[in-house]
């Protein structure tokens, strides 16, 4: 009996130590150059910058790149390469990766947790804009610092506020300014004008003396236009094969 | 059968084809029904002209001995001609403050049918003048310290009187706008209305300066006088005042007239015309009957003065007591005040953009 006892007590032990072991274990580098497009001092470079953002956001900013993703999707591959390899910081497992697919010549961008609001369906459109120069010319390393850089903008700015201009204010203050004191002086300068000529009778008119003898409203036509709604930015999401919900989205190059 | 008609939206020919229950114009493909067409023709043919018709002859001839004790003044300067009793003595133009001279009894010209008599003296209009130089910012302080007025002097100013009927018919082109959106676009309908008005309108005693002398646009901003207290003329409201002898003739000033009435009917009939999104008169008609016109005299005081080699003229409605006349603007104080306040404005706005930016 002690011995089963024991025995379970062992596992138990053995159980809490690879969890702990599992959760403490270093989820693998942030950067994955499966497709070897990056040289090995781009490679330093670009590791150590998403580190420091990704340290510095409380988010994992990833980038993988592959010459195929097997027989998923890349928005499929991307969220399970997320999810399995143990990405994401937080309960809600907050972060977003990048992976470009050098077999298939497609890009995706997932998300997860705080950044799928963070970075919207527009912003993923902007960011892949920004790649593009650099995609097109093969500079894969200038493309994915890109990414970087407008990842860290996008994440800080939805945690702490985007940064404030205080150039595009005081523009405003200026021109704003500017219309408050025409106004006001103008109503100065009219205050010394008093001399206008009438246009109008309209002191003279008899009180009452209106008598309208015929009023006929007649509708004629109409004509509708239409016009497209300027589009908002907002965030789809959809549920990958753990379970966790992640936004994204991608374009071929 | 085939006959044209216009096309409400474009103007264009619709040849109207009676098979055809809807009309499309062929130009701009807008759609109507039928009767739409025939009831828009209908109401274009009814388009007219406006039509001033006047049948005056203000005034009275003066009765013998009535002016005996009426004197007129000529001022060589600029011309006028001003009329005063014996009282006047030597005085000066209140036109252009040069000394006039008295040239003889007055004789001529029609003797006013009413007249609004001075309710208010010289010391209101002195008072008046004080007011009118407070709380004006960019008035030059120089202005108001050595500011003399010259001289102030009341003045029957004459004027024509109008009073008349406005037939009018209006025609309107009017639309209502109803905008909607669904999840991908914004629709924005825009019914088109043909709105007449037909109707008429009273007017009474619409004034007209009578004298070249005095400056239109200060007269009318004078304006208005209370024709309720006015008086039948006698030569014995004139004691101790000036009073101008009238050198527009009334026909000549009845084109002023038309101006003021036209542009007050129309006012009036606009208003009439509710419920839509814009407005637009597409023809107007005004014609004037039992049209009458009267020879008055309104009191006025006037006060002359110079200042950095400009007169100002200053006139104060003697019934009312309103107070006009242009003051000059100093030009330091101006621009003070536009880049204080501008300055001022900005920094309070960036600072409150600031503030805002920093919470949110």
């Amino acid at each position: 009996m002690k011995n089963k006892i024991l025995a379970v007590l062992l596992a138990l032990l053995l159980c809490i130590s690879l969890a702990v072991c599992v959760s403490s274990q270093d989820v693998p580098p942030r950067l994955s150059d499966g497709a070897d497009i990056l040289t090995e001092k781009d490679e330093l470079e670009i590791l150590s910058e998403l580190d420091r953002i990704s340290t510095e956001l409380s988010a994992d900013v990833v980038v993988v790149t592959v010459t195929t993703t097997e027989d998923k999707s890349p928005m499929e591959f991307a969220d399970d390469y997320f999810d399995y390899n143990g990405y994401g910081q937080g309960s809600d497992h907050s972060g977003v990766l990048l992976l470009i697919d050098m077999g298939g010549r497609e890009m995706w961008i997932s998300t997860t947790g705080l950044c799928i609001e963070a970075i919207t369906d527009l912003d993923i459109e902007n960011i892949f804009d920004m790649m593009e120069y650099d995609i097109d010319n093969e500079n894969y390393a200038g493309a994915i610092l890109t990414y970087a850089e407008y990842c860290e903008f996008y994440i800080d700015g939805a945690v702490n506020g985007y940064p404030t201009n205080y150039f595009f204010i005081a523009g405003v203050a200026i021109v704003v300014g500017l219309v408050i004191a025409l106004i006001a002086t103008g109503v100065m300068k009219g205050q010394l004008k008093s001399v206008r000529s009438r246009s109008e009778a309209g002191d003279y008119l008899k009180k009452g003396s209106l008598n309208l003898t015929r009023s006929s409203d007649m509708y004629l036509y109409r004509t509708v236009t239409r016009e497209k709604l300027p589009e908002k930015s907002s965030s789809s999401s959809h549920t990958s094969s753990s379970g966790r919900s992640h936004g994204g989205g991608g374009r071929s190059f | 059968m085939l006959k044209e008609y216009k096309c409400p939206c474009c103007g264009g020919a619709i040849e109207f084809d009676s098979s055809i229950q809807a009309m499309k114009c062929p130009y701009c493909d807008t759609e109507f029904e039928m009767e739409t067409l025939l009831a828009y023709d209908e109401e274009l043919s009814g388009d007219r002209t406006s039509e001033f018709n006047w049948n005056v002859s203000p005034g009275k001839e003066w009765q013998e001995g009535e002016n005996g004790s009426l004197y007129s003044y000529i001022c060589n300067s600029c011309g006028g001609e001003i009329v005063g009793d014996e009282t006047l003595g030597a005085t000066h133009c209140p036109f252009c403050s040069n000394p006039v001279i008295m040239t003889g009894q007055f004789a001529g010209a029609l003797k006013p049918d009413i007249v609004i008599p001075f309710k208010l003296d010289k010391k209101a209009a002195k008072e008046a003048l004080k007011k009118h130089y407070m709380g004006k910012r960019l008035l030059p302080k120089s202005f108001k310290d050595e500011n003399h007025i010259e001289e102030v002097k009341g003045v029957y100013v004459p004027f024509w009187l109008f009073d008349t009927d406005a037939n009018a018919r209006i025609r309107y082109k009017a639309t209502r706008v109803r905008v909607w959106s669904d999840s991908t676009y914004r629709y924005t309908e825009t019914s088109f209305f043909n709105v007449t008005r037909e109707g008429s309108l009273g007017f009474e005693g619409v004034p007209v300066d009578g004298s070249t002398k005095m400056d239109d646009a200060l007269m009318e901003s004078v304006e208005p006088f209370n024709l309720s207290e006015a008086v039948d003329f006698q030569t014995a409201y004139l004691s101790g005042y000036l009073a101008h002898k009238y050198d527009v003739d009334e026909n000549e000033s009845i084109k002023r007239a038309n101006e003021r009435i036209q542009r007050s009917t129309e006012e009036a009939f606009a208003a009439t015309v509710e419920g839509y999104t814009t407005v637009l008169p597409e023809a107007s008609s005004v014609d004037l009957s039992e049209g009458r016109a009267r020879y008055a005299l309104y009191p006025l005081w006037i006060l002359n003065t110079q200042w950095g080699g400009e007169k100002y003229i200053f006139a104060m409605n003697g019934q009312t007591g309103k107070f006009v006349g242009d003051l000059p603007m100093d030009k330091k104080a101006f621009k003070k005040w536009l880049f204080g306040i501008w300055g001022i404005a900005s920094a309070a706005i960036f600072a409150i953009g600031c503030l805002i930016s920093l919470i949110g």
